[in-house]
This record gives structure tokens, sequence and C-alpha cells, in this order.
């Protein structure tokens, strides 16, 4: 035995810290990406913004440094089913910040379509943005990351990509987020001999900004009543109940970590 | 929906994986993997119980505790987690020494290989009772104090020989109860989702406790250590701190959505 790692290990919340580290957020400026640009901030992070609306961008990096002055954060336009934009705009953040540690690729859609009538555009449209971009932004991140032999990625998976929805059909969505959680074991063992972690999140019914209005409609009610009925714990999630999960994947804390799926769904998935 | 935007009256992260206040108890606590929850715990600002049925090994790390964490508070009981009396008796003498429990760590287990063709029956029994009737125990005394309080978070040590069989060391009753904790995980994060309690699971592969690496110099050690870290992605097995931090999250309000779930930190050995 060498020396006791408990004892001379730091503290448990110093490793839980991402002070001094350089974070990536993609779908940052709303929803679940904002709330996890949020939570970075809060840990220490410098975080770069990034999503389709440079404006809403740029209200979220206000947000953040406005609130947390330790921290920067810069807003950046792309879209990232665009192989070109995304090796430019990882390119960029590396220029302006220096390096990056910590990659959350959270960028993504969703649609209610049945399976039989949906076009197959729509099922291209829904792979190139939530399966694709994963690819290509961790493609890219990972070729910055290598070079300094660390690196966090974590992806923004769904329960959706463990089980089909109950009511509504979202073959594409589900197909793409399973998609996701195989994409997330590949990277982490191809690339967990250069020190790169690579992980996903999977969260439930979560009430985001885009939900709170479709719970509204006459559909959503109905919708509601029925997700709600099998979620043990009988409420939604609220996108602050994804922060936790995130700073801890993207912490040292969990540097033996990866390859994994971390659920936070009230207990959906156990019933 | 801005007037209740949670992103921004949500307590800063770091203040939700505080456990300030909060009062701990982790089973086989005196040495290896429970010795560092409970550091973990302490850490983050917890008082925290050492529980092992060998009262000076749980002493010590109390004392260690009080050492390292000079704002925190530690007691040492000597409990045999197979006893359902003495269960009872421990989630008792936590709330009477600090009046709550809020954090409680199922982790006491035992570890034995031993090919099924010649595992006597009383293997099979003492396995299952120590790892798996245990959690069932604990879990049970520490969920009727919680739910008084409609709030309390169970952690139990699962493993990933819950998820698949190890290689090549055979151990088939281990693996079947450490499978039977992750599922009981999600009956009992189900049953008391309602009531307040979220009930959660760590599964750590392969880690360097004091007892694995006095076991690694053996003849037997030199001839699996490899075996196993050729089937690790990172190449290398988990210190005891590699499992501090998932424990710590899922003992803090920053995991308050996450019920009935399984935290793996493996290096990456279930990927493959």
């Amino acid at each position: 035995m060498s020396a006791d790692p408990i004892l001379s290990s730091s503290s448990i919340m110093d490793r839980l810290s991402l002070t001094g580290k350089n974070a990536l957020v993609t779908g940052g400026n709303k929803g679940i990406g904002r709330a996890i640009a949020h939570a970075y901030a809060q840990a220490g992070a410098n975080v770069a913004v990034i999503g389709r609306n440079e404006e809403d961008n740029i209200k979220v990096v206000e947000e953040l440094t406005s609130l947390y002055k330790k921290i920067d954060a810069k807003p950046y336009a792309c879209n990232v089913t665009d192989e070109k934009l995304v090796f430019q705009v990882m390119g960029k953040i590396v220029k302006d910040f220096g390096s990056i540690e910590i990659a959350c690729n959270n960028a993504g859609i969703a649609e209610w379509v049945d399976a039989e009538i949906m076009p197959y555009s729509n099922w291209q449209k829904m792979i190139a943005n939530n399966l694709d971009s994963a690819f290509l932004c961790a493609k890219a991140q990972a070729q910055h990351m290598i070079k300094k032999g660390y690196g966090k990625i974590l992806f923004t998976a769904s329960l959706s990509g463990k089980v089909s929805n109950y009511p509504q059909h979202q073959a594409n969505y589900n197909a793409a987020k399973a998609g996701v959680i195989s994409l997330t074991r590949c990277l982490a063992t191809e690339w967990a001999p250069k020190g790169i972690r690579v992980n996903s999140l999977s969260p439930g019914f979560t009430i985001t900004p885009l939900l709170d209005e479709l719970i509204k409609t006459e559909l959503g009610k109905q919708y509601y009543s029925e997700w709600i009925s099998r979620i043990p714990m009988k409420i939604m999630g609220e996108v602050s109940d994804m922060q936790g999960a995130a700073v801890f994947l993207s912490s040292e804390a969990s540097d033996y970590a990866t390859g994994i799926d971390l659920v936070i769904d009230g207990g959906y998935l156990a019933w | 929906m801005v007037d209740r935007d949670p992103v921004l009256n949500s307590k800063s992260i770091m203040e939700r994986f505080s456990l300030k206040g909060k009062t701990a108890l982790v089973t086989g606590a005196g040495q290896g993997i429970g010795r560092a929850l409970a550091h973990g715990l302490a850490d983050a600002g917890a008082d925290v119980a050492v529980v092992d049925i060998n009262l000076d090994l749980a002493q010590s790390v109390s004392a260690e505790i009080l050492k390292r964490n000079s704002n925190v508070k530690s007691i040492a009981l000597q409990i045999d987690v197979t006893n359902p009396e003495k269960v009872n008796h421990m989630v008792d003498q936590i709330v009477e020494n600090w009046g709550k429990l809020t954090i409680a760590c199922n982790n006491a287990g035992i570890g034995q290989w031993v090919d099924t063709l010649d595992m006597s029956y009383s293997d099979w029994q003492r396995m299952i009772r120590i790892d798996l009737d245990s959690v069932f125990l604990c879990s049970q005394a520490e969920a009727r104090h919680m739910i008084r309080n409609k709030y309390g978070k169970i952690i139990n040590t699962a493993s990933m020989s819950g998820y698949i069989a190890n290689y090549p060391q055979g151990q088939s009753h281990y693996n079947t109860a450490k499978a039977g904790v992750l599922s009981l995980t999600r009956c009992l994060g189900t049953e008391w989702a309602e009531k307040g309690i979220r009930v959660n699971s760590l599964s750590p592969g392969y880690t360097r406790t004091s007892l694995v690496a006095e076991l690694l110099k053996t003849e037997l050690g030199q001839k699996v250590g490899p075996i196993w870290l050729a089937r690790i992605p990172q190449n290398r097995m988990a210190e005891v701190t590699d499992l501090q931090g998932a424990v710590n999250f899922m003992a803090s309000e920053a995991s308050d959505y996450m019920t009935a779930s399984d935290i793996v930190v493996d290096g990456g050995y279930l990927a493959w």
C-alpha cells in the first residue's frame, strides 16, 4: 500500500468544484442547456454558450456574467449539425479560452409523429440534430482534449433512449437518444486510454419552457396526467434537477466513471 | 414562466452539494469503500455514524473523521447488520444522539470466491444474508424513521457484479446478491417515492481496497490482476476515493429528482 488515498486526497467538495476549468454547452441558451450553463458557472467554470440563436446566447451569457463575477462567459452561434461550423466553433472556443476541459453536448429537438406516416425527412432531421450532432461535436472536442490528455464529454441522452414513451409517438427521437447512449459507450471505451471521459445524462420528463407551453394545450393536458401517473415521484423534473448530475459528471469527482448513463427521472424507468 | 424560473430561483449547485446540517450513517465503514464514503460525507459537512461489526475499526475511522473535519460530529457503532434488532438499535441510537437521520449508506458486505459446484449451501446463505438481507433490514429501519420527516436518502452499495458475471473468479452468490440489491433499490425507490425517501445505489467496478491490494500480491492475485485490467477500458482499478463523488451526489439535494437508480463507477468496464 502506498499513501492512503483517503487522507491524502483533497476534500470531495474541492473535487466537485469546476474552478479554473473551461466548459461549453450546446443548446445552452434555453431549457436544460441553460440550467447546465448556470450550474457550471456556479461551480466556478468559464462557460461557452452555444446555440443557433445568437440573441438567446447573449442573453444567457449576460445572466452568467452578471450573476457569477468570478467567471467568464461567451456566446457562440452555431448550427451543430453542420460539420464545418462545428469544427470552426470548437476551434474558436479553444482559441478564446485557451483550452476546453468540459463539453456538454446537449442541443436537440423533439417532435411527436406516428411512425407509419413519418416523412423520411423528419426522420433524417431528427437523426441529424440529436445524434449526428453528438458525433460531430465529440469528434471536434476530443481532437483538442486528446492533446491535453484530459477531458470530460457529457451528452444529454434521455429515458426515451431506454423505453418507448407513452402515449406520444416519437420513434425518431427515441431511436436517436438510444444512439446517443450507445455512442457514449463507444467513445468512452475508445478514448479511455487517452484520458477522455464520456458519459451521458438521461433526464426523465422535465418542465422546459417548450414543454410548459405544450402542457397548456388540450393534448398536453391529456398527456400530462398520463405521464405523471407513470412517474413514481408524481412530479416532473425541473431543469434545475439536472444540474447536479451535470456538474458531478464534469468534475474530477467522477474521473473513474466513463461510458455510463446517469438517469434522473423521478423513478420512471424503475416501474 | 419567468417568475417560476427554477434556474434563477434555486440555491447554487455547490450549496446543494453541501451536506451541512445533515446526519448520516455508513455501514461497513471500518475499512475499504465504506471508510471512504464516511470521509466523503464528512468532507461535505455531514455528521457521520461509523457503523461496523468491528468496534475497534469503527472507532478508529470515527477518530480519523473528527481529526480531518473538526466541524462535524462522529460516533462509532458496533452493529451486526444481519441482526434485525441490532439494526433497529442502530437507527434509534443515531436519532437519540442527533435527533434525525438524513442519509444512510448501506454498504456493509463480504466477498468470496468459490466455484458454484464447490459452493456449500451455507456459503450461499451467508452471502445472501450479509450482502442482500442486510440491505433490506437496514433500509426498512432507516425508512421507518425517515418517513416521519418526509425526507431521506438511502444509498446502497451494489456492484457492477450485479449486472455481469465476473471473470475469471467464481462468485455466483455474490453476483446474485448484488443483482438483488439493484432490484431492491428499484423496488424501494418506487415504493417510497411519494414519501420523500430517495433510494439509489452505487455500483463500483474493481476497487483497490486494502484487502484487494493484499490479495493482488498473492500468487492468485498475480494471475487475476492482469485479467481484470485487460477488461477495464481505463486500464486501472478504482481507488476508494473514486467512489466518493457519486455517493456525495446521491446523498445531497442536488440529486433530489433521482430515485430507484444506480450510478456505475467502473472505469468503463460495463461498456465493453
